[in-house]
């Protein structure tokens, strides 16, 4: 669905922000890509919605270049931008002008999603709370049922209930078919819904891997002292113990996604078996 | 459906543009006609008598200018703020629907817009002024768009011979005012008017040496003289000048704006 070869791209001014990046995600997955601050993650969305030009290498999403602003791939993605800003209409209005554009845009689907998010669609748009209005612009964007979804920290400004109800929306909303990708400094609060995930830093590729490969390659653990673990990877110090990741052991744990996340940024290791899986794509 | 252009999703970005900026067409509407109104008032009863057909050619003209920089450098608000560019271009739409869209709101609709709130403008500072301080009926005639196309008030106007020219003037701005919204980030308006009055500018300077190389007897300080004939279809050769610089000019804009907007990046 996403196949990205020997990518280089820089904004103006700047040096080679990736240089030689190489991605493959397909279809049907809820993908959390993180970073630190700078990684490149909305830089990639970016790339991906089509609204950056790469410089160099091959990039395609279904089959489309997505620079080329094919109506045709536009109708089939939708991005949720980190910031945004609504005109002064209702929801309703909003969603009457905006649907249309969308082929597969299902309103029943819409309007049990607002249901959840307790929006209602006669309220002007720039009359809600920043939250609601990301709560909306999530909602519009599951109702359209585009095959890729782009979000980009599409927690940030909710409400811890609203959090919660998010999680549960994403993974009743999204079918077979479309790909969603997640970008997020928040992995609290994708933990529990991605089924695969990618990791960047500087513009390269740490880490693309399936939750599932994840939780059969590592055990994470919480225990009082280092002692009781053998063959640590990484480990953080927390109230009362330490936070631990270890190879697998036969038996399966929670993946805590910020220590993993924090180990692959430290550990070479980790770093090494990530850069042979991209240069094997 | 077709990558280029769809008529069917051209109508939905329409509607979509009327219904997401009609308070911005409402209230540039507003703003012009009651501005106009205000201005046209205090000429017509400073001016008196003097006021005439010609002056309200000259008003239109005016108005026409100065709104067509305002309106023309409004168009694609959205790439003002990264926010909306990044929703703006990964809108379904192709480049040209998109295109069309702005050069259907932000040039097109332009002239209905100033006809409708000039006429209004005119009418009710006519009035105004008739009931208030002189009484007109003998002396002005009101304003109706059928005196825009009287030809006895042109040769009283200088460089004015005819609507034609007036209408050049205002889309040539508007043109280059539409290529200002995209071709400039920030500070469209200013940088606009910086452009069009460094291009007359120019055409000021290019007049004047001519004049100092053709005309050396009549060259005194900054005066300009034009030996000015009538050419092919009924036009004077300063016409044909002012629509190959005007027009030209505006429509080589166009063109690149589409560029512009193609290759447009959040």
């Amino acid at each position: 669905m996403i196949s990205i070869n020997n990518l280089t791209f820089n904004y103006q001014e700047q040096g080679a922000f990736f240089n030689g990046f190489n991605m493959k995600l397909e279809q049907g997955t809820i993908t959390g890509l993180l970073g630190t601050n700078g990684a490149g993650k909305t830089t990639l969305l970016k790339l991906m919605a089509g609204v950056l030009s790469p410089k160099n290498g091959r990039f395609k999403v279904n089959d489309y270049v997505p620079f080329d602003r094919d109506p045709n791939f536009l109708e089939d993605l939708f991005f949720v931008p980190e910031t945004y800003s609504f005109p002064p209409i209702s929801v309703g209005k909003y969603v009457s002008i905006k649907s249309p554009f969308y082929p597969q845009f299902d309103q029943e689907k819409l309007s049990s999603l607002l249901n959840q998010f307790d929006i209602d669609e006669k309220q002007k748009l720039t009359r809600l709370s920043h939250g609601s209005q990301k709560k909306f612009l999530i909602a519009f964007a599951l109702a359209t049922n585009c095959k890729l979804l782009l979000l980009d920290e599409p927690t940030n400004g909710l409400d811890i209930p609203s959090k919660s109800i998010f999680r549960k929306v994403l993974v009743s909303a999204v079918c077979d078919e479309q790909l969603v990708i997640i970008s997020t400094h928040q992995v609290k609060d994708i933990d529990a819904i991605i089924d695969q995930l990618v990791i960047l830093n500087n513009g390269k590729l740490l880490m693309q891997e399936s939750m599932f490969n994840i939780s059969s390659d590592y055990q994470f653990q919480r225990v009082a002292s280092l002692q009781d673990v053998p063959d640590v990877i990484y480990h953080e110090s927390y109230a009362g113990g330490y936070r631990v990741m270890a190879p697998a052991d036969g038996e399966e744990t929670d993946v805590d996604i910020e220590l993993l996340f924090n180990a692959v940024l430290t550990n070479q290791s980790l770093k090494h078996k990530s850069n042979n899986y991209e240069q094997a794509i | 459906m077709n990558k280029q252009f769809s008529f069917k999703r051209f109508v939905l970005l329409l509607k979509q543009e009327a219904v997401m900026n009609n308070r911005f067409y409402l209230t540039f509407f507003s703003v012009l006609t009651v501005s106009c109104c205000i201005l046209m008032f205090f000429a017509i009863s400073g001016m008196g008598k003097f006021y005439d057909e010609a002056s309200y050619v000259t008003m239109m003209l005016f108005f026409g200018t100065i709104g067509g920089l305002i309106y023309g450098t409004s168009a694609f608000q959205e790439t003002r703020s990264s926010d909306l560019l990044s929703g703006y271009l990964s809108q379904p739409g192709s480049i040209l629907e998109k295109y069309l869209v702005q050069f259907a709101f932000k040039i097109i609709l332009f002239f209905p817009i100033l006809l409708l709130s000039y006429w209004i403008a005119s009418n009710v500072a006519w009035f105004a002024v008739d009931a208030t301080l002189i009484k007109l009926t003998s002396i002005i005639p009101r304003f109706s768009f059928s005196l825009l196309f009287d030809p006895k008030i042109y040769p009283v106007l200088s460089k004015i011979h005819g609507p034609l020219d007036v209408f050049v003037t205002m889309l040539s701005t508007l043109c280059f005012a539409f290529a200002g919204s995209i071709f400039f980030d920030r500070y469209k308006l200013f940088k606009t008017t910086l452009l069009v009055a460094g291009l007359y500018i120019l055409d000021m300077v290019v007049k004047l040496m001519l004049t100092k190389f053709y005309f050396p007897v009549y060259a005194k300080g900054l005066r300009i003289k034009v030996n000015e004939y009538e050419s092919f279809w009924n036009l004077y050769n300063t016409q044909w000048y002012h629509y190959l610089v005007g027009l030209g000019g505006a429509l080589i804009l166009l063109f690149f704006v589409y560029y512009k907007l193609k290759e447009k990046e959040a």
